[in-house]
């Protein structure tokens, strides 16, 4: 408590009863010996009971005299003298301690503590890096490779593997059509008598090119992203959110990724139908 | 002051750490493709063992196919050029990829013929992995196909033990007749398409995976060794195990065929050649024979009484009708394309269920017989 | 208000104050300035600051606020409880990982096993480490007791708080036990199932008997009782997979979580015991520290087991990166086992118990025997000094019993008495059927095809490896007493692309005199690692 100086006497009596306080806890303090949290405490010749009770009322005033240092170190006094210019009442202002250097061992510690947040980083990052799933070729979430085309505007083919609809669209193009309705995720299903794509849950309607028509999805069906290779084995083209029908072909190798999805525009309200 | 080695320890320790693993993860991608390398390759060593176990006296020490088909070619193995699948799966029309077609036809057999089924999902010995690295070894041949490998082709045994060869008079020139029962078509039979020698010995006191069969026909009678090869998991010898002697036996066998058989283990002696050799027997084939083995007799009847397929009495020379109204005559062209290509053309009132496949699974001299035989029925 | 505060103290001021206050309810009672004090080695302020977490806070509330300065001295415990404790940590965390990519199945857990090594990121990093920590673990746990032991530290009051410990002996040894199951390969399933086969072989008590007569129709029910319980069928299957794999992660490690905290409260409580020549016999003043002999967990001991965990990390990751690789055997094949099957080597000992005699006998009623010793240790010996004059006996008997565990264990080595016929011995030296072997070492393309007899073969200088091994492989048949006029040949030969076919004949005149041959085939792929896959 050395660091905390006692106050000269200012103009209220609750100010002096503080300062009072803190002089005489602060001698209690240097006097007495540490109270520590061991219950069995040291041998002397008062007894037991009675060393406790000294202990226990010193570290509520422990806890009374932190509080006035807080209080002290936030609180402005109430009544300090008005009008009195800063520069005359030093004393006013809470004083602060002296700096501590950084020493060796303190580095030290911050060092050790930096390699330890740089390992844990790194493991958590391993973890995440080790958890992550792998989809193998052929499986939900990998690629998967067909050769042949259905015809133009024809019935598109089923992959049931890769849950999704293998299109040549009326549009023009190869799209890989991803079964899950846009509105709130039932399987839609190809409708022959009506030759479009159609969800039995709450009526979403899509074109054979997987534009929505009608229903309360509110964008078209979402896609994979398609490959194309020619027959040497060069990429010739790809799905993008810009470009989202590939060239349909003979001979060419397509390969869907089902690991990766591209969202169906908002609906256009031009292709909407009554029923 | 106390600790500041300590810290300086403990943080090189550390630093120390994080670089290790850094290292560690600098390696991971390259590390992990040697390592599925090393266990594709261990699958492959895996499905060696059981190959030339089990499957090399029929399909070859090189895969190149004896009495069963060959497996190490590009036909079976190498996908067509632009396609995924190789031609033979394509040619077949199999929905899927050829893992699953060799996983399963080893696993489920082929009814019909001597290609029992080996998986225990089927009541065979094999488990699913055994299976698969099985396919993996034999997927293995498509990096060089059509090769022959390794030294002069010899049958290894199981266990790290041959057999005791069968002292030799003269070496087989062709095989017996498989539709005369001899002791001779037993021992060939024995000691070759039927496989029994892989399991049973003969000559020595204790038996290899199955017992040993030293006089059985006279300790058990005709009868027991006859039930116990058309149902094996009918009486099971004492230590040894239910589930592992193929099942299919007694699709596989004519009666003569098993007769014979029968007829060696009693009297082992009494057989006049010796182990075989490779066969393309030149033989003229039984035409009634091969149908049975291939299966046709389960849908087509030979006296009229309706089944699945169209009848064979009274086919040849007379006229069909077709399912869209049109009438044929079923000459030899007729009878050939209804066997190598079924679909083509489906008679009235009867629905498109015939395999396929008959062209693979046949030889020509066989289609040749069936047609002849067909020919007789008036 | 706290507006004013802001114009007293300034921004910065304010808010340094009140990230001071948070800092303090972090630390549970040191405040920042307090902290950094802490962390330079000054010493305290009076009332000290440092002791309030240990009363504040949930986790140093366990841990003792000053130690005894003669226990902290490192050889004094070789820290080997917190090493135990940190390993089982370490465990826990990789486990848990683990899991990720693992179900417990005999269609899958093989697959799982291959895929984690072949196809998951760091999959074999943390599989080692795991496996390594594992078997540290042991040591760790047996060295400790066996301190404890040493120093006497087992006696009055501690007695207790040995029981508790060698409960998580028991425990540690079933945890690494469980775990071995799991990988579903041959060496996994062997080993397990000789294990529960000794359960299967428990007698029943005398006068136990009409229970099972009771309950299952025989009277001989614990052993059956027992492995069905173990394995949920008569044989390791789908239901033992299951079952170890609940006792791996679910109920063994609550058992050990539980009995730990109960044997670590009783340590502070009790506090370390000092060193028996500090003491008058019979004294413990453990847990009554005088001031100046006080050293203060915040923050010297603290820096300690810093010091100790981080190296220790260190050398469980570098080890398992560079040195170590836990081996993954064929998969489980129920139907053969393979030649030279072993138990964990921390079994050893039983299985060299097992080979004396009896298995009922030497394998559950003599180790029953000594766990019941080891556990009524402290209240059997009745000499309440620890010093080690005083206590020649107890002494002698501990290094004792110590070095007959070591030649059990010894004894349990697969050399010792399990022998095949000598030309498969032979044979499984060169090429064994799980493992490595020294033909397995020589690179492959270096294999050579041909016919190499030992009868003819003389290779060249200076010799290859492969020479080495043939002409290693004559030697060994040459001395073998087992196998008279012997000779072999081995024979290399492609068998397919990218594999070899490598077949060992060993011909000789066997004890009726006449010629027999032994032959094994084994195929060996190009790409398989076994000698980076098997190391120790």
């Amino acid at each position: 408590m050395a660091d905390i100086e006692t106050k000269p006497p200012v103009t209220t009596g609750k100010e002096e009863q503080r300062a009072a306080a803190r002089t005489r806890v602060a001698e209690r303090a240097q006097s007495g010996d540490t109270p520590g949290v061991s219950p069995d405490g040291e041998e002397g010749g008062i007894s037991e009971a009675a060393r406790r009770f000294q202990a226990l009322k010193q570290s509520q005033a422990l806890k009374q005299s932190r509080k006035e240092r807080e209080a002290a170190l936030l609180h402005r006094a109430v009544d300090i003298a008005p009008r009195v210019s800063a520069e005359s009442l030093p004393e006013a202002r809470p004083q602060k301690a002296p700096s501590l250097p950084i020493n060796r061992r303190e580095f030290l510690t911050y060092a050790w503590g930096g390699a330890l947040t740089l390992v844990l980083a790194q493991g958590g990052l391993a973890t995440l890096w080790f958890a992550y799933p792998r989809f193998k070729a052929g499986e939900f979430g990998g690629v998967f490779t067909l050769t042949s085309i259905p015809e133009r505007g024809a019935k598109p083919v089923e992959n049931l593997q890769g849950k999704f609809w293998w299109t040549n669209a009326e549009e023009g193009g190869m799209i890989a059509l991803y079964k899950v309705c846009t509105h709130l995720g039932c399987l839609y299903e190809w409708k022959d008598q009506t030759r479009r794509f159609e969800c039995p849950c709450h009526g979403s309607k899509f074109n054979q090119s997987g534009r929505n028509i009608q229903g309360p999805a509110t964008r078209d069906l979402d896609q994979f992203v398609v490959t194309v290779l020619d027959s040497a084995g060069n990429p010739i083209d790809q799905t993008t959110p810009d470009h989202r029908y590939v060239v349909a072909g003979e001979g060419l190798t397509y390969k869907i990724d089902t690991g990766r999805k591209i969202q169906g525009r908002p609906s256009d309200p031009s292709l909407a139908v009554e029923a | 002051m106390y600790g500041v080695s300590r810290l300086v320890i403990a943080t090189m320790a550390l630093v120390g750490t994080f670089v290790v693993v850094l290292l560690t993860a600098a390696q991971e991608p390259a590390r992990m493709e040697r390592y599925a390398a090393n266990f594709h390759g261990r699958e492959i060593e895996v499905g060696a063992q059981i190959y030339f176990e089990a499957c090399a006296t029929c399909h070859g020490q090189h895969g190149e196919g004896l009495v069963g088909p060959a497996l190490n070619t590009a036909d079976l193995l190498v996908p067509a050029p632009g396609q995924t699948r190789p031609p033979r799966l394509l040619a077949l029309n199999y929905s899927g990829d050829l893992r699953s077609y060799l996983e399963g036809t080893i696993t489920y057999g082929r009814p019909g013929t001597v290609m029992p089924a080996w998986g225990q999902a089927a009541g065979g010995p094999y488990r699913p992995d055994q299976i698969a690295a099985l396919v993996t070894f034999i997927m293995n041949w498509g990096l060089d196909p059509g090769k022959q490998w390794g030294g002069a082709p010899e049958r290894v045994a199981i266990g790290g033990v041959e057999p005791v060869p069968v002292v030799a008079a003269v070496p087989m020139a062709t095989p017996p007749p498989r539709n005369i029962r001899s002791v001779d078509l037993g021992k060939y039979l024995f000691h070759g398409p039927a496989g029994c020698a892989e399991c049973h010995t003969f000559d020595m006191a204790t038996g290899k995976t199955g017992p040993d069969l030293t006089d059985i026909v006279q300790n058990k009678g005709r009868d027991y060794v006859r039930t116990s090869i058309v149902n094996p998991n009918g009486m099971v010898a004492p230590d040894h195990a239910p589930g592992i002697m193929p099942q299919t036996f007694a699709f596989a066998l004519t009666d003569i065929e098993l007769e014979s058989l029968i007829d060696y283990l009693e009297n082992p002696t009494a057989a006049t050649q010796v182990v075989f050799a490779t066969p393309t027997p030149p033989v003229p084939l039984d035409g009634k024979q091969v149908a049975q083995n291939a299966g046709c007799l389960a849908c087509h009847s030979l006296d009229g009484s309706p089944m699945v397929g169209p009848t064979w009495q009274g086919l040849f020379g007379h006229e069909v009708e077709l399912e869209d109204g049109s009438k044929v005559i079923a000459d030899e062209a007729y009878l050939y394309e209804a066997i190598v290509n079924p679909a083509a053309k489906i008679v009235k009132g009867y629905q498109n269920l015939m395999p396929p496949n008959y062209e693979q699974l046949l030889t020509p001299e066989q289609i040749t017989a069936i047609i002849e035989y067909i020919k007789l029925l008036h | 208000m706290v507006g004013q505060d802001i114009r007293s103290r300034g921004l910065r001021g304010y808010l340094g104050a009140k990230a001071d206050s948070v800092f303090e309810r972090i630390t549970a009672g040191i405040p920042w300035r307090d902290f950094r004090k802490m962390l330079r080695g000054d010493p305290p302020d009076r009332p000290n600051p440092r002791l309030k977490p240990h009363s504040e806070s949930f986790w140093l509330h366990i841990k003792p606020t000053y130690y005894h300065e003669s226990v902290t001295r490192f050889t004094h415990t070789f820290r080997l409880g917190l090493l135990s404790t940190y390993l089982f940590v370490v465990e826990l965390i990789t486990g848990l990982i683990l899991m990720i990519w693992y179900a417990p199945t005999p269609e899958r857990a093989y697959a799982d096993m291959v895929r984690l090594l072949s196809n998951v990121p760091m999959g074999q990093f943390v599989r080692d480490i795991h496996r390594l920590a594992a078997e540290a673990m042991v040591i760790a746990v047996v060295l400790h007791m066996f301190r404890t032991f040493l120093t006497g530290s087992y006696k009055k009051p501690r007695q207790f708080t040995w029981v508790t410990g060698v409960v998580l002996l028991i425990a540690t040894l079933f945890l690494s036990f469980s775990g071995y199951l799991l990988p579903w390969d041959q060496l996994a399933f062997w080993a397990v199932t000789i294990g529960t086969s000794m359960a299967e072989a428990s007698p029943t008590p005398p006068g136990a008997g009409w229970i099972g007569t009771a309950l299952f129709g025989t009277s001989d029910w614990v052993g059956q009782f027992v492995n069905l319980l173990l394995r949920g069928a008569p044989d390791i299957g789908a239901g033992g997979l299951l079952r170890f794999y609940l006792l791996h992660v679910f109920f063994l490690p609550l058992v050990v979580i539980f009995f730990f905290f109960f044997h670590y409260y009783k340590v502070v409580h009790f506090g370390i015991s000092l060193p028996a020549k500090e003491e008058e016999v019979g004294q413990d003043t453990a847990n009554r520290v005088p001031a100046d002999k006080r050293r203060y967990y915040l923050m010297d001991i603290a820096i300690d087991e810093i010091a100790l965990l981080s190296v220790v990390t260190f050398v469980l990751v570098a080890v398992s990166a560079f040195f170590y690789d836990a081996k993954l055997e064929h998969i489980a094949n129920p139907l053969k086992t393979p030649l030279h099957t072993t138990a964990p080597w921390y079994f050893y000992w039983l299985q060299g118990l097992l080979k004396i005699g009896d298995k009922v006998f030497w394998g559950l009623v003599v180790p029953g025997i000594l766990i019941v010793l080891t556990f009524a240790l402290p209240y059997l010996d009745y000499n309440p000094s620890r010093r080690g004059k005083d206590r020649r006996y107890a002494l002698a008997a501990g290094f004792l019993f110590a070095s007959w565990i070591v030649v059990l264990s010894f004894m349990g080595l697969p050399l010792y008495a399990v022998q095949s016929p000598p030309a498969e011995e032979v044979v499984q030296e060169f090429m064994p059927e799980e493992g490595v072997g020294p033909i397995r070492e020589i690179p492959w393309s270096e294999l050579e095809i041909g016919v190499y007899d030992t009868r003819t073969f003389q290779g060249s200088v200076p010799y290859s490896e492969f020479e080495r091994v043939i002409l290693e492989f004559k030697e060994r048949i040459a001395h073998d007493p087992g196998l008279p006029n012997g000779s072999g040949i081995i024979t290399v030969e492609a068998a397919g692309p990218g594999l070899k076919r490598i077949k060992f004949q060993i011909d000789y005149t066997d004890r009726d005199g006449k010629p027999a041959q032994f032959i094994k085939t084994f195929y060996l792929h190009e790409s398989s690692l076994y000698w980076e896959q098997f190391t120790f």
